[in-house]
């Protein structure tokens, strides 16, 4: 690309913005040339970001009208604060990862195919949207509205990789490059996902808060989460299975910390 | 820290950023360059981690690829040489696959040639990207040489920028041996499928076809050489 038209793409980002998020959709292997080659890379990252943020806003208020009211805002604005933020913070690491793994990549491109990747699984996640919405106006249970928000963020992040795999191509050490960017990614983006939550906010919950209290980190979450699926119970937790009847309501969103004993407004299932 | 002062924080540095996009970006003659330029500036203020390395470095990327489109000519003629070479192997095996010609140019042997042209092709496109590189640009390492000789540097200093440029000189024919190689080869193995073709179908002497086989390997044989330490000055 010219010089010429990088500088013109450089005067308006915004411009060809329904063109470029075409392009995030439609030719992924064509994004990732662009941002490898540095070309027209301000369009190509405003769209993205736009992307990002207006995808996941979307599924966020989707995910929040499960108990609806102020959580659809909060699970709305929550949702791409948390990838955003996760961006920002992998994106350096990626940069640093992509050298030692011998690419001689410019900041400029990281950050270019990071945003796209994410744009492209934040698209699949506002196409996602309507059916989740379907779901949880049909009265799908919080666990299963969980499930399927899952394989939603599951479908985006395929969408993702298909950005960051062919992005790259051509180099060396494609795996361990590509799964160096992952294991980054998902215990940046698991640990902010952590600190942001609740999204879809339990229905046995008199109110919920905008963001919980500290309550420990991610994979402290996952280590107990790990024993409890083999039958150790921690101390608050063993409490709360107490008071709970013997109901096994644990999950992601960790019910043991939060206050309890108020009935759904839906009045879904025990809770 | 406090996350209250962690924020104040990242927007201290954000108006930082912006302040830097806006100096860099220079486009405040017209009101859609100022337009921009603020828009930027928020855009930097609010996100500097995933925006400013964008805004800020978009100059340098453009003068890159400019340097990256003077040469985009040999790369899209190595890459048309290769597809020349691909479909003639493949026209030529297909022609003489089941007649007497059969054993000048069997598959297993067009194979073998297009693995070594594949070779070629990527060794000719890691040298392109490396000589794109700022530490192995021919300009650049000529001017600082002639930059030490004109200041009358260290004789050591001069030296070894001497030889630095010279590697990068060498580098850049081999380059450049790469693509004449493969440009000719491509040539050569459309003749052998002419060739082919008119022995099969006008039952002409094979020889022909024979000579430029035996050339084709020839040049094949060539393109797997190293460069030689001894190559002249003059070959560019």
């Amino acid at each position: 690309m010219s010089t010429a038209t990088e500088t013109k793409h450089d005067a308006s980002p915004f411009a060809s913005l329904p063109t470029e998020i075409a392009l995030l959709l439609r030719n992924p292997a064509g994004v990732a040339r662009r941002c490898r080659d540095e070309e027209r890379l301000p369009s190509l990252a405003a769209a993205a970001l736009v992307a990002t943020i207006a995808g996941a806003a979307a599924f966020g208020g989707v995910l929040g009208s499960f108990r609806g009211g102020a959580q659809i805002v909060a699970g709305a604005a929550k949702v791409p604060i948390a990838l955003v933020v996760t961006l920002a913070i992998a994106v350096p690491a990626f940069y640093a990862l992509a050298s030692a793994l011998g690419r001689m990549w410019s900041m400029r491109t990281v950050v270019a195919l990071a945003l796209s990747a994410a744009g492209r699984s934040s698209l699949v996640l506002l196409a996602a949207a309507p059916a989740l919405w379907l779901a949880v106006s049909s009265g799908l249970s919080y666990h299963s509205s969980a499930v399927i928000a899952s394989l939603a963020y599951a479908l985006g992040g395929l969408a993702a990789l298909g950005i960051l795999l062919r992005g790259l191509d051509g180099g060396v050490s494609k795996l361990p490059t590509a799964l160096a960017f992952i294991a980054v990614f998902f215990a940046i983006g698991g640990q902010t996902a952590w600190i942001l939550r609740p999204y879809l906010g339990r229905p046995t919950l008199a109110d919920v808060p905008f963001i919980r209290a500290n309550e420990g980190s991610f994979a402290d979450s996952v280590v107990k989460s790990m024993r409890s699926s083999v039958g150790i119970y921690d101390s608050v937790e063993a409490e709360w299975l107490e008071e709970a009847n013997g109901h096994d309501d644990r999950d992601t969103e960790s019910p043991s910390m939060e206050t309890r004993g108020h009935a759904s407004k839906r009045g879904r299932g025990t809770r | 820290m406090s996350l209250l002062d962690l924020g104040w924080l990242y927007l201290l540095v954000g108006v930082a950023c912006a302040v830097a996009v806006v100096r860099h970006s220079g486009s405040w003659q017209t009101s859609a360059g100022r337009g921009h330029a603020a828009g930027s500036a928020i855009l930097t203020t609010l996100l500097w981690p995933l925006w400013a390395p964008i805004a800020l470095t978009g100059k340098a990327s453009a003068r890159r690829n400019g340097a990256r489109e003077r040469n985009a000519p040999q790369t899209a003629s190595v890459a048309t040489a290769v597809r020349r070479i691909e479909a003639a192997l493949r026209e030529g095996v297909d022609t003489a696959e089941g007649s007497a010609l059969a054993a000048l140019l069997p598959a297993s042997a067009a194979e073998r040639i297009l693995a070594e042209v594949a070779r070629v092709a990527a060794r000719h496109a890691e040298l392109e990207q490396l000589l794109h590189t700022p530490d192995l640009d021919v300009e650049r390492a000529d001017a600082r040489l002639a930059a030490l000789e004109a200041a009358g540097g260290p004789a050591r200093a001069i030296a070894t920028a001497r030889l630095h440029a010279e590697n990068v000189r060498r580098l850049a024919r081999l380059r450049d041996r790469d693509a004449r190689a493969l440009d000719e080869l491509a040539d050569l193995t459309a003749a052998l499928r002419t060739q082919l073709v008119l022995a099969r179908f006008a039952g002409s002497s094979v020889d022909g076809a024979s000579g430029i086989v035996g050339e084709v390997w020839a040049r094949v044989e060539g393109l797997s050489e190293a460069m030689d330490a001894t190559e002249p000055e003059h070959e560019a």
